[in-house]
């Protein structure tokens, strides 16, 4: 059964997969025949650091750009459209083997799913309204706190209870889960990645340290493909960086996954409190350096 | 030369954007991995077997409705929603397509936008209500409404194509996108 079950995620992963082969097979062959061996180290070596680190909840953007750029072997222009379909298939990977690793309510997950689905189509056109630079001052300032509550709670400080150990939400609680996913799932049409508040959300409301890794990973594996389809179409991606990425993000993902799940869930909930506050000096520094360039 | 009107909406958008999913052959894996989510997610309920084996047949029902039903819909209308209120205002826009001897040209609300060549065009492919004429990258076309001609009719639009472009490949479009 396992192995049919594996198989079946397989196919998912061979929708993109599919268009990807048959691009690179029509219209890219070039540049696979064309890449040098550096390029391929690149590709492979940002994957797997990349990759590591979005398993963790630190997201893997931010990591790949800058290595991209560290590296130099990449068109600019490549980056957006090289991550979005190299990282689709690890993403895709990390819900594989975290929902067949972690114990979680299938209710609680459908549920989380459709709202982050719904958020991230049905509130598009209002959310590109927002001021981006609001949000992520808002959003950086509140992980802050969030962090410390969730540090607290960890080692028993403070008024703020005992860590969660629910593996699924129900009444009051599912619903401002509910409704909170739909907002993160709307913020990533913006670019706000929808890991680390999603994690904050359900460790604050009880949800386990590990129950909350299926939903972050199945709300993003969902939503992921429709970018990468549409960059496969324009050919905008690097071939041996995609391929690198692709290959090197599963390789990554396996090793956090041993990380995550062996961890014990003491230091476990300390290194999502770490993900958290870097999360949130991310968001600041973003912030920052687009208010000192003039952008809103 | 050919004139063909129309006010892009919401539902026109859809109706081009989006195929039938039913006649998608990729509807048919995800049918049979949704059959097999659900039967593992009550089995393994029926069988107390471990949550994370329902929190599997749970993950595959819902990838299997979403992407197998929904996503195609959802993803088109979010893109004209996206492009309307970014481009245009948040208002429809009108097309006005001119087939003329030499060339296409597109207008968006009354602007010139886009001028295309015929040697860029691979296809000529006939829907119920509409013609497309589909351009090198394969996914990207021209459309036509066939209720929409303002100078010009959908008959003597195919009969024109036939006469004057035999070397464009003529066919019925593809059945997902037969409406």
């Amino acid at each position: 059964m396992l192995l049919a079950l594996q198989i079946l995620f397989g196919v998912l992963a061979a929708g993109t997969g599919i268009g990807l082969i048959v691009d690179v097979a029509k219209n890219r062959m070039d540049g696979i025949r064309n890449a040098t061996g550096k390029q391929w180290a690149s590709g492979f070596t940002v994957g797997i650091i990349a990759n590591f680190l979005d398993t963790l909840g630190c997201g893997s953007y931010a990591p790949s750009t800058f290595m991209y750029k560290l590296f130099n072997q990449i068109d600019d222009i490549d980056i957006p459209g090289t991550l979005n379909i190299g990282d689709t298939f690890p993403v895709i990977f990390e819900a594989f083997i975290f929902t067949a690793s972690v114990d979680c309510d299938p209710m609680f997950l459908w549920i989380m799913y459709i709202c982050a689905a719904v958020g991230s189509f049905g509130f598009a056109t209002i959310v590109t309204k927002w001021p981006r630079n609001k949000i992520r001052y808002a959003l950086g300032s509140v992980m802050i706190p969030l962090a410390l509550i969730m540090l607290c709670k960890n080692t028993g400080f403070g008024p703020f209870g005992a860590v969660g150990t629910l593996t699924g939400l129900t009444g009051w609680k599912l619903i401002v889960a509910a409704g909170l996913n739909i907002l993160w799932g709307a913020l990533m049409d913006i670019g706000f990645g929808l890991y680390a508040p999603c994690m904050a959300t359900c460790l604050l409301l009880g949800v386990d340290g590990t129950a909350c890794f299926p939903v972050f990973m199945g709300s993003c594996a969902c939503l992921m493909p429709a970018c990468s389809i549409e960059f496969i179409k324009t050919h905008r991606y690097d071939v041996p960086h995609t391929i690198g990425n692709a290959l090197g993000g599963c390789i990554g993902v396996f090793i956090a996954w041993k990380v995550v799940t062996s961890l014990p869930m003491f230091w476990l909930i300390n290194l999502v409190c770490v993900v958290l506050l870097w999360t949130s000096y991310t968001l600041i520094h973003a912030a920052n350096k687009d208010k000192k360039a003039g952008i809103a | 030369m050919f004139v063909n009107e129309y006010v892009m909406d919401r539902r026109r958008y859809d109706k081009w954007a989006t195929p039938k999913f039913w006649k998608l052959p990729i509807f048919y894996v995800y049918c049979v991995i949704f059959v097999a989510g659900v039967f593992g997610w009550v089995y393994f309920q029926k069988a107390d077997a471990p949550m994370r084996w329902q929190t599997i047949g749970a993950f595959l029902t819902f990838v299997a409705v979403y992407r197998g039903v929904f996503f195609n819909w959802m993803h088109a209308d979010k893109t004209f929603r996206v492009t309307r209120e970014t481009y245009f205002g948040g208002k429809n826009w009108t097309c006005k397509v001119i087939v003329g001897e030499k060339n296409i040209s597109l207008y968006i609300n009354g602007k010139m936008n886009n001028k295309v060549e015929w040697e860029q065009i691979r296809k000529f492919e006939d829907a119920k209500s509409y013609f497309k004429l589909t351009a090198e990258e394969g996914n990207e076309g021209v459309m036509l409404d066939k209720a929409c001609f303002t100078e010009g009719d959908a008959d003597s639009f195919r009969q024109w194509m036939l006469a004057n472009h035999p070397d464009i490949q003529y066919g019925p479009i593809a059945p997902p996108f037969d409406k």
